[in-house]
């Protein structure tokens, strides 16, 4: 067989790529030069509209339409030929667009009920606390402030200005991170750029790796950039039970630390006074502790949490251990005092095995018979 | 330039810019920079440039630059935010149903691009050597109808040519439901004709009973049964080349939603980082 298409304007129709609808006679054959409207509504009336020429009715049916008709208009000007009503056929064009228009509307719907419904928590969490933090509760609002707001609080947050305190108030309620908590390691700003002064003094080699050196010739120092930084530019949550917040690669670090190496091996500043002093250690053995003399006798006079016994250091790197103040004498005040102790009262230094002779006579016991 | 070496070039160029967006976005987490902005702000900007791409062809009539230059600039973009997306979630499987959701979404419109490219790359060629007749799809309707017309009259033309029913009954039975919907859609696709060489061998199978008119006739009607297989080849592979769209776009348009609830969410709970 020949050609099928021809695209001569007496016998090609102009197929439209944009049209929603066509004519519901495609299938057989007979389409319609007028179309369905915009909306799928069939326009077909009749196969021309005739014009007066003179005082006689033309038939003005086109070309590709097989020309004029035999019969041609009738005495008022209507056309002979009326074409039958057809229902209109979605292009696929138009299909595409109504899939497109029933997905938009589903995924809106869904992020509707899934920031409104109950479920909003555990539906919008981008993943499990960490162990600790999870301790706390599953609750949004218990961290994040603009949570109970809602979805136009939501927005409006995000389109808030920046504010690392702000960011950083619910960590700050339950983390006790000193007088400078926005500042790296809590150390107060004039502390630090006192430090980098002296660090900065005291090393005169610095071998920093280039990629660094380049990160921070693009970026510049985060010290340099901002004044206060939110707890979250180090710590990130929601990473699981196991997710180690305070892991930090060594360039990070090195990111704020005015003198720079290439490893711990290759440039590290020497370590002054290491190991550094501390308190003199004592054996402390939680688990007897807490499994036994907390279970038996101690039951009222146990700790509670870690807290009643630790507090952070001045930087808030290191826990310490309280004083015996507020934390042995609790329990162990009568026995080093001596209360209802036979013998001589506190703790001896040093001694050598004996008897008591003068307590053994007062209390009527036969020494020597 | 031959279209092996422009598109080794263009390979080049966009390995180079994703190479050049790895190394940008270590170095910006290196300066204690919060990387993941960084690589979700290019993520956004270049989904949106993806995302225009089916605006652009709603107004083919604007003097826009053409579209098969978009087209090339939307599948190598489109491989360089599959990257920024493997950046952005540290090629890890997210854990919130919302963050899953997301996730899931991205990789259905990369794996439907992807699949769209080989089926844009293979099959107008299929078409061309096939058919040779560009056929626009929207007329096949048409044109199936016209056949269909013209092996119907061919068959009533039978029964008073050669007196005898035969012709008109095989029609009655076999060729009218053959002419009246596209057929074999998969065995066109996976390029099989065996169904019209079994067709062919009915309707041969017919001469026997004929005399020479009736066998003319046939002949004829034989010819109309290939040209109608060459038109529902053409309908099979067009329907595909439009059919992956109808996954593609919808799907798009989801995710760009769920991108901007995710940039709400991060700015709104993420806490504002450097």
């Amino acid at each position: 067989m020949g050609l099928l298409q021809k695209f001569d304007f007496k016998s090609s129709n102009y197929e439209r790529p944009t049209l929603h609808w066509v004519c519901g006679n495609i299938s057989t054959g007979k389409v319609c030069p007028i179309g369905p409207d915009g909306r799928g509504q069939c326009r077909a009336s009749f196969e021309c509209e005739p014009i007066k020429e003179g005082d006689r009715w033309s038939c003005t049916r086109s070309k590709s339409s097989d020309g004029k008709c035999k019969a041609g208009p009738r005495p008022d000007g209507s056309c002979c030929l009326p074409i039958t009503k057809c229902v209109p056929v979605e292009t696929v064009r138009g299909m595409r667009g109504r899939v497109v228009a029933w997905a938009v509307s589903l995924t809106i719907g869904l992020l509707i009920i899934a920031t409104h419904g109950s479920g909003a928590v555990n539906l919008l969490s981008p993943g499990g606390l960490t162990l600790k933090h999870g301790e706390v509760g599953t609750k949004c609002e218990t961290c994040h402030e603009a949570f109970e707001s809602g979805l136009s609080g939501w927005i409006h947050e995000a389109f808030a200005p920046s504010d690392p305190a702000g960011t950083s108030k619910k960590c700050l309620s339950c983390h006790e991170m000193g007088a400078a908590p926005l500042q790296a390691h809590s150390l107060p700003r004039s502390a630090l750029d006192q430090s980098a002064l002296e660090m900065e003094t005291l090393e005169k080699v610095k071998v920093a790796p280039v990629a660094l050196e380049f990160a921070r010739s693009l970026f510049g120092s985060p010290r340099k950039i901002a004044e206060e930084l939110a707890c979250t530019n180090c710590h990130k949550e929601h990473r699981g039970t196991q997710f180690d917040k305070t892991e930090m690669s060594d360039n990070r670090c090195q990111s704020c630390h005015t003198v720079r190496f290439a490893s711990l091996s290759m440039g590290h500043p020497e370590f002054i006074n290491y190991p550094y002093s501390r308190r003199t250690r004592v054996q402390f053995d939680h688990v007897s502790h807490i499994s036994r003399h907390f279970e038996k006798a101690g039951k009222e006079k146990a700790p509670e949490t870690c807290t009643n016994c630790h507090e952070p250091d001045d930087n808030g790197l290191k826990m310490k251990v309280k004083g015996f103040a507020t934390t042995c004498s609790v329990c162990h005040l009568e026995q080093i005092t001596g209360v209802g102790q036979v013998g001589q009262k506190g703790i001896s230094f040093f001694s050598a095995p004996g008897l008591d002779v003068a307590e053994l006579r007062a209390q009527g016991a036969a020494i020597g018979e | 330039m031959t279209f092996t070496s422009r598109r080794y070039r263009n390979i080049l160029i966009c390995a180079a810019i994703a190479a050049s967006l790895v190394l940008l976005n270590w170095l910006f987490d290196m300066a204690l920079r919060d990387a993941s902005f960084l690589s979700g702000w290019l993520l956004i900007i270049g989904m949106a440039f993806l995302t225009i791409y089916n605006l652009r062809k709603k107004f083919p009539f604007l003097p826009l630059i053409p579209s098969a230059y978009w087209l090339q600039f939307h599948v190598y973009l489109g491989f360089i935010v599959i990257v920024l997306f493997l950046l952005h979630t540290s090629m890890e499987f997210p854990r919130g149903p919302f963050e899953i959701t997301f996730w899931l979404l991205f990789f259905a419109v990369a794996g439907s691009g992807v699949i769209g490219i080989f089926i844009t790359r293979n099959l107008p060629g299929r078409l061309q050597q096939r058919h040779g007749e560009r056929l626009i799809f929207e007329r096949i309707p048409v044109f199936r109808a016209d056949l269909a017309e013209q092996v119907r009259e061919l068959a009533m033309k039978s029964v008073t040519e050669i007196s005898s029913s035969t012709i008109a009954d095989y029609y009655a039975v076999r060729l009218n439901p053959y002419f009246a919907e596209p057929r074999n859609f998969s065995s066109h696709l996976f390029q099989s004709e065996r169904p019209l060489v079994n067709l062919r061998r009915e309707i041969r199978s017919i001469q026997r009973y004929l005399n020479k008119r009736g066998r003319e006739i046939l002949d004829d009607i034989e010819v109309h049964v290939i040209a109608k297989d060459n038109l529902d080849y053409p309908y099979a592979l067009q329907l595909v080349l439009k059919g992956w769209l109808f996954v593609h776009i919808p799907l798009t348009y989801s995710l760009m939603i769920f991108a901007l609830m995710h940039v709400v969410l991060v700015y709104a709970f993420a806490g504002r980082t450097l």
